[in-house]
């Protein structure tokens, strides 16, 4: 561990200036140095962003019984000193809910973490130590082959579903699950869980595991199939499918990463689980000279290798799904849309260098700037594809408005009077700190936008002295203003007039917002705002919903 | 004044009444803080709730000592301070043996990371994040105790530097330098990170 030797008085003034430690007189020297040594700036933006990397760590919640458990604790405390009447117990002559905070009736034992939530996964164990986990259990004799039980139908479900809920928790584990990362159907969703039919000695097997487990476990279980039962018929068969997904994947795992998963404490934890296996599945997946090189690899230079590895896979992923989708005009060698016809590919270039290029951030400028180097390059279908593509994700990161005609639109955090932004840092938002660094600072309307939800999540009101953007006809450019007279007023209905005549006595960004809306209804193009061509085509495209042709 | 501080009315009514119900309610209140700055601090969850159940109980243990000055949270955090950085002490002299659940490796004991956010993040977002989210671990277990705490204190619970002076029992000249010395720390650990996902700055740096 290499502490710095004491730090520079100087260093010390500008993270505490950073941190809004400093007096005014303090502050002023640390700006108008900031103003005139680049370095010194360059290394203020590094700390700052490095502490902004800090809200990578996780954010934690106590487990659910942390309250009651403490609370328990202080039961023979308090008990010692305590003068009459404060027993453990809520007295008649006491407020009611004295150990439960948390909505429990009753003190709860003070159990540690785990309990008895590992044990039925340890006897499912049990029974896998043989090899393939439940399937083969099934398939093994059992002694009893009783006459069919008096079973309901609802015990008959249960039992008929246990082998695709034993590694299940509740509703909420099955529908996070339901996630691309997880066991949710990656493209295309053609999994229906097979229904299963099990003889009636095996339906005995399934009683008799259920049996096993304890009546806590065996609760959750009801619960669980229960939930599940009240979903509608579509959602019902598709959680059941992605539940039939994990449990094939569960079968197949190696033992050792199968136990991993099933003794984790609690939903939570088990989804991490599933989650650390899966990658480390994929790092066993690759070729053995990529593994040596990650391995070998330390640090930073490891994650890259990762990152670079995973980025080839989706791409590769990427370039199968939409050469499914695109198998006519790959064929045909033609270009995708809208790139086949000159004169729209001109006015999306325009578009591109106008209105997206200024707004876009230097990593994103550079993507940018390298595909079209690789489609000057080389013209052929691929490349125009990936150019379009770019594209739309580089205008659905940064949404564009109507401009304002005058410049005088919120843009930094300057532009903002300061008892508002203490108001918001009041409420729990953005310090005024981290608004002069925001990363859409400098940028209309990303900068507006991102203050406007601040203030809306916080509710803290805009005042009227900030312009975050236009709000009326006649605050927009003159294209803007023209469209909205001679293009869009005369295609809408009365009420939608009325509705958007409204707004113009409200605030950025509902009018513009209506009007975008509007015009994409109409399928308009709003100057200087919408790409050229179709709204609908760009989607079906690139942006990959589904092609209805 | 600091009576006008309803943390500090529930602490009174815990002090001169024994009133476990105003105990529940503290509890309550503080619990998600406590737990989040611990876990920040220790960087497992079971201790992290070890810990934060200790500092609560110690509240309580004490009660009859509390004084009401400034506010409530300032004299919980001081408790909390003093048992992070003894148990953080602790570590290095007893090598901590792993748990039963704890020997593959830190699956037991990572945090929770909330899906729901991620559904529409692209599926390499996620673990992007997971790994940024451990290089950020492995930077904050470089600090030492005091420049961890000084720095979980600063960060997530917002505060100025005389209150993390009144809570570390430093003077606040101590911990401006304390903090300095944190973040020029990070700042080297987490240098080839901090562009991963924002604008570079504009021109290449040699250093």
């Amino acid at each position: 561990m290499s502490t710095p030797a004491t730090p520079e008085p100087e260093d010390e003034d500008l993270v505490a200036y950073l941190d809004g430690e400093l007096g005014d007189a303090e502050s002023h020297a640390v700006e108008s140095k900031l103003a005139a040594d680049e370095e010194a700036r360059r290394k203020a933006e590094r700390l700052q962003k490095t502490f902004d990397l800090l809200d990578y760590l996780p954010k934690t919640e106590p487990s659910p019984h942390f309250a009651s458990r403490t609370l328990t604790q202080i039961n023979p405390l308090a008990a010692a000193p305590a003068p009459p009447a404060a027993d453990a117990r809520p007295s008649s002559s006491q407020p009611a809910p004295v150990f439960a905070p948390s909505g429990q009736s009753q003190p709860f034992p003070p159990a540690r973490s785990g309990g008895w939530k590992v044990a039925p996964w340890f006897a499912a164990l049990l029974i896998s130590a043989a090899g393939g986990y439940f399937f083969h259990l099934l398939a093994k004799p059992h002694l009893e082959a009783l006459a069919p039980a008096r079973r309901t139908s609802e015990q008959v479900r249960l039992l008929e579903r246990l082998p695709l809920f034993l590694g299940a928790d509740d509703l909420d584990f099955v529908k996070q699950l339901d996630h691309p990362d997880f066991f949710g159907e990656t493209d295309h969703d053609d999994g229906r869980a097979s229904a299963e039919t099990w003889t009636s000695a095996e339906l005995v097997q399934l009683e008799n595991l259920f049996k096993d487990f304890p009546p806590a476990r065996q609760q959750q279980l009801r619960k669980l199939d229960e939930e599940l039962a009240q979903q509608d018929s579509v959602g019902q068969a598709h959680l059941l499918a992605v539940l039939e997904r994990y449990a094939i994947w569960l079968d197949r795992l190696p033992d050792n990463y199968r136990r991993e998963v099933l003794i984790a404490p609690a939903a939570v934890e088990r989804l991490d689980v599933i989650r650390v296996v899966k990658a480390r599945l994929w790092r066993e997946s690759l070729p053995a000279a990529v593994r040596d090189r990650i391995q070998q690899a330390e640090g930073p230079a490891r994650e890259q290798l990762i990152a670079d590895r995973k980025q080839q896979d989706s791409k590769r992923k990427l370039l199968w799904d939409l050469a499914k989708q695109e198998w006519a005009s790959i064929r045909a060698d033609r270009r995708p849309w809208p790139f086949e016809n000159e004169a729209l590919t001109k006015q999306v270039e325009e578009y591109v260098d106008k209105t997206l290029k200024p707004r876009l951030t230097n990593p994103e400028r550079a993507d940018l700037e390298q595909i079209r180097k690789e489609v000057a390059a080389s013209p052929d279908w691929i490349k125009w594809y990936a150019y379009g593509n770019v594209i739309t994700r580089m205008i659905d990161l940064h949404p564009m408005y109507p401009e304002a005609a005058s410049g005088k639109v919120v843009k930094t955090a300057s532009d903002l009077p300061k008892p508002f932004l203490m108001q918001l840092a009041k409420n729990g938002g953005l310090a005024r700190r981290q608004l002069v660094n925001h990363p859409a600072s400098g940028k209309w309307p990303d900068f507006a936008e991102a203050v406007w939800k601040e203030a809306n999540e916080l509710k803290v009101p805009i005042p009227s002295s900030v312009t975050l953007g236009p709000n009326k006809p006649a605050e927009y450019v003159p294209a803007v203003r023209e469209f909205l007279e001679n293009d869009l007023s005369r295609r809408l209905t009365k009420p939608e007039r009325d509705e958007l005549s409204k707004l113009e006595s409200g605030a950025w960004p509902d009018h513009s917002r209506k009007v975008l809306d509007l015009a994409k209804k109409y399928d308009l193009t709003v100057p200087g705002v919408s790409l050229p061509g179709e709204a609908a085509k760009w989607d079906q495209v690139y942006r990959n919903r589904p092609a209805r042709r | 004044m600091a009576v006008r501080d309803p943390d500090v009315r529930l602490m009174l009514r815990v002090r001169d009444r024994d009133d476990q119900a105003a105990f529940a309610e503290l509890v309550a209140r503080f619990q998600h803080r406590l737990v989040g700055i611990m876990h920040h601090i220790v960087g497992n969850k079971e201790e992290a709730e070890d810990l934060a159940q200790e500092v609560f109980l110690r509240v309580f243990r004490t009660r009859a000592k509390y004084t009401p000055k400034a506010k409530f949270s300032t004299w919980l955090f001081t408790i909390a301070n003093n048992l992070a950085l003894n148990a953080l002490r602790d570590r290095y002299r007893r090598l901590q043996l792993p748990l039963e659940l704890r020997d593959s490796g830190s699956l037991a004991q990572r945090p929770h990371v909330p899906l729901a956010a991620h559904r529409d993040a692209p599926p390499t977002q996620n673990l992007q994040d997971r790994e940024l989210a451990d290089v950020v671990r492995r930077a904050m277990d470089d600090l030492n105790e005091r420049q961890r705490v000084a720095v979980v204190l600063n960060k997530f619970e917002d505060m100025g530097y005389a209150e993390i002076a009144e809570v570390m029992g430093l003077t606040a000249k101590a911990v401006k330098s304390l903090l300095c010395r944190a973040r020029e720390k990070l700042r080297e650990a987490l240098q080839a990170y901090i562009y991963m996902d924002r604008e570079p700055p504009a021109a290449p740096v040699e250093e």
